[in-house]
């Protein structure tokens, strides 16, 4: 019975084997498509896993739990203490502490008063609406430190000692906030106001404002959570707690205690025992926490005691789960960006598949016209070619998972485009798992596409004409998109959204409107897959005119005279020569694209940086002074460390009409000379200013009171460049403006040092006299004031030369400088870039599109001229007996190939270059999404390597095509005489 | 006397049927031919007809005895050699024409020229030279889908003629055409016969075999000239 059942499978094995071209072709296409699919997914399990594990790591305790106000109990602290005395022995946890601070119900806010080093914090307008920055105050215990809660929250780069927390006026803030406020550990904060805003939506809206002060608070510590590779979405969940002792709640801020405490502020922190729960994910850590939640709430309702009649409302918070929510957006984002970028690529081996399960109905064609002459059924008819697909695609989904555990990790280890960190080898093993919902949705996908395939294509077949069992081949049939004329209009909408964003990148010519509504989204939405699909369409005509036209010549060449006259005919012969080139002309545009966005993705990281440092380092200082001789004075190791400093001096804001703005000067003349020299201070791009950076610092040299505004400022203002505008300055102390006219010598696009585009730019001089202006001085004394600057770009002497060690002896001669805030090295910024932190993934997907691609395409060459090749061989065998060598059936083969390649590879390039432009948007938005800054994406072409890629891949389809033609030129040649 | 231009010599052939068994097809074949000679070879279905000619045409070795074309022995050649022989001294004619598509008449004349080295205008003028000879000029620029069985089994003498190889090797040339045009295509190799050619013709068609000069039966592997036994 059960040998029955399985006789089919040898039967099976032997067609896939006897008929290994077309088995090639659809087993091909089945792998790079599970492959691609479950890369990604993987890499997607394996990122949420890696952060999940970060988190659980991290997490200083994973459950709140608060008692409910029901009106009668309103100690919620001492509630929470009976609550503690219910659980404490419970052995699912570790730890637990009372902690207090903001709940639903309030909203709270710190507000730091650094007055004296210049610098104030949110406030509270006059409508009791906050501005605090999203931070908030949080009360623990004194003795926090000595729990496993105080000593995870130190786990992470804390700086600083945690027990001061229990003496006096301490706190200790989280490293966010120590940016953001530039302070360090040592540092006292004049005064911490402290607002509690209570909403009440009982009859109508109402909210009371309670405050507090701390004076002159001392940080003692600096803390950092842990987020993982997300820590760019810092802002949106990190913790921005300041932690305070709760003693110093009782004793200095006694209204606020009593708001906490009767308003359920107060709240159990626990820790639980990792032992008792499993946390090898995060479906069944949260599912146990929950279920433990969910216990203590249960027991708590029961407690029944005299104390509480009804039994305590407890009600309990996961904070892992809260913690994961934003990963798993987060996930959601990525694997839906990845898939976009993938998707051509996944396409690209479903046609490859297509043409697999074409190729092997095409073969069967008069087999199945003979057998329904016998009067085989549809069943009958179908078994063999469904069950050699069933085959192919276990064996295809099997060695295409396998591929997807190296993508996932080509994923996740590349540093830069085909740039792989080897050492991360190591981690393979992360990746290297069955994991059952991956396996599924990829094997799914390709395996549902299989069979509609099959089922689809097949009903044709199974429809065809009973005299077809004396045809042959049938005529290739022209596609839908082609026989309609589509792939031309597809190719002119697309070509229409290519020109439009090589327009917005090269302002070409002034448009006269631009497409909005449903147009822009089919020209910029579906645009590039029209170009894309529409342009490898039109390649195949492209591919099949072009070599006609250049026959005269190519058959000249001296190395295919003796075969000229075959080739010709080649040439002239339709049919799936034209599949061909649609695929090479899929693959290669892939390729350059790939190859494009993955050099414009690097450079665009590392124009970022420089922009962002501005030189080869940015030091940042609480007080805007003249640091420059502080600066240059430094010494490392007895060496002059510093070459030249440049101050991006700050005025005062400024109004033009209706808007503000603020103003940033430099000394352009000593800068100017710089660049004249060659030495510049500022890391200046070409796109910096509008036209050469040398012209424009002359231009502010020669003309001090001029001034550079970002593009969109001037369109804003409605001025032309060379017009003059008037700046309006207010006043100190007054209600009052004073003007200045100055004139708009040009546009900037973005400074060196991370100043915006919306910033005007003037010199230096200019500032000082606006400042002079602003603090109501006698407008000539402007030229008695010092540069004024907070921001410094210091160029050193040994620039990217100076190695980590030395980095930070000068680190630590910076920070001996009065009001230093903070530094950053351009050298340890592009380092960091170089190992790969923080790049999601983008420079792996790109490669691994690009190795998709070229594997497709040589794989598909290799396939169909097989096929091609094998269905030659009696004409093959006709010329071997009319004299023909085995080197002239090499030499046509190469020669009819060749030009089509050629003219495929050159048209795919073109094709390439189009996405790339078009694709550069979406890469914009995801690269802006991720935080990475806002500098125009400059697309860089690696015409080198783009040039090598397409003679290499002309080369490797040549040497498939060798490969293929070998086994008809070495053929049996009796075939010539037999009667076909 | 003229040299002869083939002479096969207690020729045999087996082909391997795996697991040690082979199987014996021709066991013994002696011809000889001179310049001029037509000679047609019969025999049933699966007598070894087309691999006598393959073996003669070089496009299958024997496993013993001796082929001379042209004064060269076959077995001696490689495969290079062998195909100076197919390209200079033989030229061949098939059942189905076996004409390059999408090239014309005059296209396919010239294509075993250009595999023999010979490029220019005069290949174009040899070609319609040979097109001339075998009385289809008129078709020179026609493709073969456009050209009668007939037509283009003219082609194909054409083609055959191409490198002027002095043994022409036909194999069923007549197979795919009606009896009329088989008889002007035999009529054509007889003319062509007269003019210093070589023929060695394998036909089923009894009629047709009986224009040529000797008809040779080929049975149990071996080849007797025919007798009036045979022709009862």
């Amino acid at each position: 019975m059960i040998r029955d059942r399985i006789e089919w499978i040898p039967l099976t094995l032997y067609a896939i084997f006897r008929n290994k071209r077309r088995s090639f072709a659809m087993i091909s296409g089945i792998i790079l498509g599970v492959m691609i699919l479950s890369g990604i997914f993987l890499y997607s399990t394996v990122l949420k896993q890696q952060n999940f594990e970060t988190i659980v790591e991290n997490a200083p305790f994973e459950i709140m739990l608060n008692i409910e106000n029901d009106g009668t109990i309103v100690e919620n602290r001492e509630t929470l203490g009976d609550l503690v005395n219910l659980i404490q022995s419970d052995p699912e946890i570790s730890d637990y502490t009372i902690l207090a601070g903001g709940t639903d119900d309030f909203e709270a806010s710190v507000i730091i008063d650094k007055t004296g080093i210049g610098y104030s914090g949110p406030t509270v307008d006059d409508d009791e609406d906050l501005f605090g920055g999203g931070m908030s105050p949080l009360f623990v215990d004194p003795d926090i430190h000595t729990s496993l809660i105080g000593e995870r929250i130190v786990k992470t780069d804390f700086e600083g000692d945690f027990s001061k927390i229990a003496s006096g006026n301490t706190t200790i803030i989280p490293r966010s906030v120590a940016s953001e406020y530039q302070l360090r550990v040592g540092d006292k904060i004049n005064t911490i106001n402290i607002t509690y805003s209570q909403y009440s939506w009982v009859d109508n809206f109402d909210s009371k404002v309670f405050r507090g002060s701390l004076t002159n608070v001392e940080v003692v510590g600096i803390f950092e959570i842990n987020t993982g590779e997300a820590g760019l979405f810092s802002d949106l969940f990190a913790m921005k707690d300041l932690l305070f002792s709760s003693s110093l709640l009782n004793s200095t801020l006694p209204e606020i205690n009593d708001v906490i405490k009767n308003n359920e502020g107060f709240f159990l922190a626990v820790k639980i025992d990792e032992n008792q729960f499993d946390i090898s994910d995060p479906e069944n850590m949260n599912g146990g926490i929950n279920k433990y939640i969910n216990k203590i709430v249960k027991r708590a309702q029961n407690l029944n005691t005299t104390e509480y009649p009804d039994g305590l409302r407890v009600s309990g918070f996961n904070f892992i789960e809260m913690l994961l929510l934003p990963f798993q957006i987060f996930n959601i984002f990525i694997t839906v960006f990845d898939i976009l970028l993938v998707a051509p690529a996944v396409i690209l081996a479903l046609y490859l598949l297509f043409f697999g399960v074409e190729m092997s109905l095409e073969e069967r064609r008069r087999e199945i016209a003979i057998k329904k002459v016998q009067g085989a059924d549809t069943r009958q008819l179908f078994g063999e070619m469904r069950n050699e697909s069933f085959l192919l695609f276990i064996f295809g989904t099997a060695i295409g998972y396998l591929g997807g555990i190296f993508g996932a990790w080509i994923i996740a280890s590349s540093l830069g485009f085909l740039k792989f960190n080897v050492g991360s080898f190591t981690d393979f093993q992360d990746f290297f798992q069955i994991d059952g919902s991956t396996l599924a949705w990829s094997a799914g996908i390709v395996g549902l596409i299989v069979l509609i395939q099959v089922y689809k294509k097949g009903r044709s077949f199974i429809e065809s004409e009973v005299s077809e069992a004396v045809q042959r081949y049938e005529e290739k049939k022209v596609g839908f998109l082609r026989r309609n004329k589509l792939d031309l209009v597809c190719f002119g909408i697309g070509s229409i959204g290519v020109f439009l964003s090589i327009n917005s990148t090269h302002d070409v010519i002034d448009l006269p409107f631009e497409p909005s509504g449903l147009l822009a989204f089919v020209i910029n939405g579906l645009g590039p897959f029209f170009f894309w699909i529409g342009g490898a369409l039109v390649g195949a005509r492209i591919a099949k005119k072009v070599p006609l036209k250049l026959e005269k010549f190519f058959l000249s060449l001296a190395i295919f005279k003796d075969v000229a006259s075959v080739i010709r005919s080649g040439l002239r012969r339709r049919g799936d020569i034209d599949r061909l080139a649609i695929i090479i002309v899929l693959t290669l545009s892939i390729a350059t694209l790939a190859a494009s966005q993955g050099t414009t993705d690097e450079m665009h990281a590392i124009r970022t940086i420089e922009w962002e440092v501005g030189s080869d380092f940015q030091v940042n200082f609480a007080l805007p002074a003249d640091y420059s001789q502080n600066l240059t004075s430094i010494q490392v190791n007895g060496e002059n460390a510093v070459n030249q400093v440049l101050g991006l001096g700050t005025g005062p804001t400024i109004r033009i009409l209706n808007d503000e703005f603020s103003i940033v000067g430099f000394n352009a003349t000593s800068e100017y000379e710089n660049v004249k020299n060659g030495k510049s201070i500022g890391i200046w791009h070409s796109d910096s200013f509008s036209g050469s950076t040398k012209r424009a610092l002359k231009k502010l040299k020669d003309n001090p009171f001029g001034v550079y505004l970002s593009g969109g400022s001037v369109n804003l203002l409605d001025e032309k460049v060379g017009n003059e505008i008037k700046l309006n300055i207010p006043i100190l102390g007054t209600e009052n403006l004073t003007s200045f006219r100055v004139e708009i010598l040009g546009k900037i696009d973005h400074f060196p040092g991370n100043i915006g585009g919306e910033t005007i730019i003037a010199h230096s001089d200019l500032i000082q006299k606006l400042r002079a202006l602003a603090e109501n001085k006698s407008s000539d004394a402007y030229e008695n004031l010092a540069m004024n600057a907070s921001r410094w770009l210091v160029k050193t002497n040994k620039g990217m030369q100076m190695s980590s060690s030395v980095i930070n002896l000068f680190r630590e001669q910076l920070q001996q400088i009065q009001y230093y805030s903070s530094d950053i090295s351009l050298k340890k910024e592009l380092d960091a870039l170089k190992s790969g932190k923080g790049s999601f993934g983008i420079p792996g997907l790109l490669s691994l599109d690009f190795i998709v691609s070229v594997s497709a395409a040589l794989i598909s060459t290799f396939a169909f001229v097989s096929i091609l090749m094998e269905r030659r061989r009696y004409e093959f065998a006709v010329l071997r007996a009319i004299g023909a060598k085995k080197l002239q059936i090499y030499k046509l083969a190469i020669g009819e190939s060749s030009l089509m390649i050629l003219t495929s590879v050159i048209w795919g390039i073109i094709i390439g270059v189009g996405i790339t432009y078009q694709f550069n948007g979406v890469f914009e938005i995801f690269s802006i999404f991720l935080g990475g800054g806002s500098l125009d994406r400059q697309i860089v072409f690696p015409w080198l390597s783009v040039i090598l890629i397409g003679l290499g891949m002309t080369l490797g389809m040549l040497l498939a095509t060798l490969l293929s033609v070998r086994s008809a030129a070495r053929q049996d040649l009796s075939m010539a005489t037999r009667v076909v | 006397m003229s040299q002869p231009i083939l002479i096969i010599k207690n020729l045999q052939k087996s082909f391997d049927l795996g697991g040690g068994e082979t199987l014996p097809v021709l066991t013994g074949v002696d011809i000889k031919m001179e310049k001029t000679d037509f000679f047609a070879l019969m025999g049933a279905s699966g007598s070894g007809k087309s691999t006598l000619l393959n073996i003669v045409g070089g496009l299958v070795s024997s496993t013993s005895g001796s082929v001379r074309v042209c004064d060269k022995e076959l077995s001696d050649l490689n495969d290079s050699k062998l195909t100076d022989i197919r390209r200079h001294d033989v030229g061949w004619i098939f059942q189905n024409f076996a004409l390059v598509e999408n090239l014309t008449a005059v296209e396919n004349v010239i294509v075993p020229l250009n595999l023999a080295g010979q490029t220019g205008p005069e290949v174009q003028e040899r070609a319609k030279e040979l097109l001339q000879q075998v009385g289809i000029i008129d078709r020179m620029n026609h493709f073969p889908d456009g050209l009668s069985g007939g037509q283009q089994q003219r082609v194909a003498i054409a083609r055959a003629l191409a490198n002027d190889p002095p043994l022409i090797l036909a194999d069923e040339p007549t197979g795919n055409l009606d009896t009329k045009t088989g008889e002007e295509i035999i009529q054509l190799f007889k003319k062509l016969a007269e003019n210093g050619k070589t023929i060695l013709m394998v036909t089923h068609d009894v009629a047709l075999a009986h224009a040529a000069d000797k008809v040779f039966i080929l049975k149990n592997g071996a080849t007797y000239e025919e007798t009036e036994e045979d022709i009862i």
